[in-house]
C-alpha cells in the first residue's frame, strides 16, 4: 500500500509542474523515474526507465493547439507499477522496459485529453474570480490558484495510480510469462537512443547547427577517448 | 500610498507568478494568474476596494502567453499603471492596455517557445543525460539545475525589467538580447547532443563486441529511420560521421 501511495504522490508533483506550479522540469521521466526507483528501493532499474523514456520524448515540442501528451504522471504510474512487480520478483528489466514504453504511450496522451477536460471545466473558476473581485475579495484569486494546483494533483495521482493498476493487470497475463529473459535491456536503449537522437537532430536542422552538433561530436570523441 | 509599488510587492509578484497557469482555462487562458500576480503591486497603486477591484477586472480578460516570460508583461502592466495612476487615473488607457497585452503575449509567446521548448529544456534534457552517465543522481541535478537557474533568474529579472522599460519591454525581449539568448542556447543545445553519442559509448555499462556493435548499429538505423523525412546532404553527412566516430571510439 505505501509503494503505491509514493508511485501517486510523484505523479502528483509531476502534474502539478506540468501545468500549475513552477514548471521546472520536475515532470520529466529521468527525474520523476529515478525518484520513483530510489523511492522504491530501486535506483538502478528506476534510472533505466527514465532514461528510455526521456530518449523517447526528447524530440518532442510541446507546442501548437494539438493533443500533447502528458508524460510525467504516466512515466510515474508505469515505471512506479513496473518497479513494484520487480521488487516482487515476477518481471524482469527488460520486459519491464518493454512495458514502460508501451504503457505509457497511450497513457500520457489520454492523461493529456484529461488536462484539455480540467482546463475547459475551469471556466468555472474563471467565473469565480470575476464574482469574487466583484465583490472586493481579491485575496480569493489566490485560493483558486491553489484549487487549481490541487485539481492538477489529484488528476495526476488518479493517472498514476491507474497506469500503475494498468500494468499490473497486463503482468497478470499468462502470455508474458514466455516473454521472461527474453528482451535484452539494451536493445531496447538502442531503440530510443535512436528515436531521441533522431528526434533531436530533427530540432537542430539547420546548417549553422549542425556544425555546433558536429563540434559536439568531436569533443564528446576526445572526451571518451580521454576518459576510456 | 503615494502611487509608487513597493519592491516587496514585486517580489511578491514574482512568487506569484510560480503559479501563473494553476488557473489555466479556456475562458480567459492565464487570466486569473496575470490577475493574482498583479495584485500585490495593484493593492499598493489602489488601496480603495472600488478602484482595486475595477484594475483586477481590467486584467481578468483573455491572456495566453509563454508561462516563463510572461513576468515581463506583468512587469509592463505594474509600470503602466503606476504611470497611469500619477497622471490622473486610468482614461482610455484600458484600449491600450488591452492591445499591449495582446502584442506583448503574442511576441513573448513566440520568443519563450523558442528559447525554453526548443533550446533550454533540450539543453537540460541532453546535460541532464551526459551527467546521468556519471550518476543517476548527478543527472537529476544537472537536468533541474540547467533549466532552473535560467528559468528563475528570468522570471524574477522579468517583472523588474518590465517594470522599468515599461511597453518596451517587447521590444528588448524581441531584439538582439532575445535573440541572441535564443541561438546561443541552441548552440549549446546542439553542443550537447553532439557529445551524447561517444559518451555513450564509453560508459561502462554499453556492452563489448559483437552486441555493442549491434547496440550502435540498431541506434544509428532507428535515428536515420526517424530522420527519414528530413534527410538531407547535411544530416545523411552527420550520421555518416557519427558512425565512423562510433567505429574509431569502439577500436
Amino acid at each position: 500500500m505505501g509503494e503505491w501511495l509514493i508511485v501517486a504522490g510523484l505523479g502528483a508533483v509531476a502534474a502539478v509542474d506540468t501545468a500549475a506550479f513552477f514548471q521546472g522540469m520536475f515532470n520529466q521521466p529521468l527525474v520523476i523515474c529515478t525518484l520513483a526507483g530510489a523511492a522504491l528501493g530501486l535506483p538502478y532499474e528506476g534510472a533505466f526507465f527514465g532514461g528510455l523514456l526521456q530518449l523517447l520524448w526528447m524530440g518532442d515540442l510541446p507546442v501548437g493547439n494539438r493533443l500533447r501528451p502528458d508524460i510525467g504522471p504516466a512515466a510515474a504510474g508505469t515505471a512506479g507499477g513496473v518497479l513494484i512487480a520487480i521488487n516482487a520478483g515476477f518481471i524482469d528489466l527488460g520486459v519491464g522496459g518493454l512495458m514502460v514504453v508501451l504503457v505509457t504511450l497511450p497513457i500520457a496522451y489520454l492523461a493529456g485529453y484529461l488536462v484539455r477536460v480540467q482546463r475547459d471545466r475551469r471556466g468555472r473558476l474563471a467565473r469565480r474570480a470575476r464574482t469574487a473581485v466583484a465583490a472586493h475579495h481579491p485575496g480569493r484569486l489566490r485560493w483558486i490558484l491553489l484549487e487549481g494546483i490541487l485539481q492538477s494533483a489529484v488528476r495526476g495521482a488518479v493517472v498514476t495510480l491507474a497506469a500503475a493498476g494498468l500494468v499490473r493487470l497486463i503482468l497478470e497475463l499468462p502470455w508474458l510469462s514466455p516473454l521472461a529473459n527474453q528482451v535484452p535491456p539494451y536493445a531496447l536503449l538502442a531503440g530510443m537512443i535512436g528515436i531521441g537522437l533522431g528526434g533531436m537532430l530533427g530540432l537542430f536542422r539547420n546548417r549553422e547547427l549542425l556544425l555546433w552538433i558536429g563540434g559536439g561530436l568531436l569533443c564528446g570523441t576526445v572526451a571518451a577517448v580521454v576518459l576510456a | 500610498m503615494n502611487g509608487r509599488v513597493r519592491s516587496s510587492s514585486r517580489f511578491a509578484a514574482f512568487l506569484t507568478s510560480l503559479a501563473f497557469q494553476a488557473g489555466y482555462n479556456y475562458d480567459g487562458y492565464q487570466n486569473i494568474g496575470l490577475a493574482a500576480t498583479l495584485l500585490p503591486a495593484l493593492r499598493d497603486l489602489y488601496p480603495e476596494p472600488d478602484d482595486l477591484a475595477r484594475a483586477l477586472e481590467r486584467h481578468l480578460s483573455y491572456f495566453n502567453t509563454n508561462p516563463y516570460l510572461a513576468t515581463f508583461t506583468a512587469g509592463a502592466i505594474i509600470a503602466a499603471e503606476e504611470e497611469n495612476l500619477q497622471q490622473g487615473g486610468i482614461r482610455a488607457e484600458d484600449t491600450w492596455l488591452d492591445r499591449f497585452k495582446q502584442a506583448s503575449s503574442s511576441v513573448l509567446g513566440n520568443q519563450g517557445d523558442r528559447f525554453y521548448w526548443a533550446g533550454l529544456r533540450p539543453l537540460a534534457c541532453l546535460v541532464g543525460i551526459i551527467a546521468f552517465l556519471l550518476s543517476p543522481l548527478y543527472g537529476i541535478l544537472a537536468l533541474l539545475l540547467v533549466f532552473n537557474v535560467p528559468h528563475l533568474l528570468i522570471r524574477a529579472e522579468g517583472i523588474r525589467l518590465g517594470y522599468v522599460a515599461g511597453r518596451g519591454v517587447v521590444t528588448v525581449v524581441a531584439g538582439d538580447l532575445g535573440a541572441g539568448a535564443i541561438r546561443w542556447v541552441r548552440r549549446l543545445a546542439a553542443l550537447a547532443l553532439g557529445a551524447v553519442p561517444p559518451l555513450l559509448l564509453i560508459h561502462p555499462s554499453t556492452p563489448d563486441g559483437i552486441a555493442g556493435a549491434a547496440l550502435i548499429a540498431g541506434s544509428i538505423a532507428i535515428g536515420f529511420v526517424t530522420l527519414r523525412r528530413e534527410r538531407g546532404r547535411f544530416l545523411t553527412l552527420l550520421l555518416l560521421t557519427l558512425a565512423l566516430t562510433t567505429l574509431l571510439v569502439m577500436l
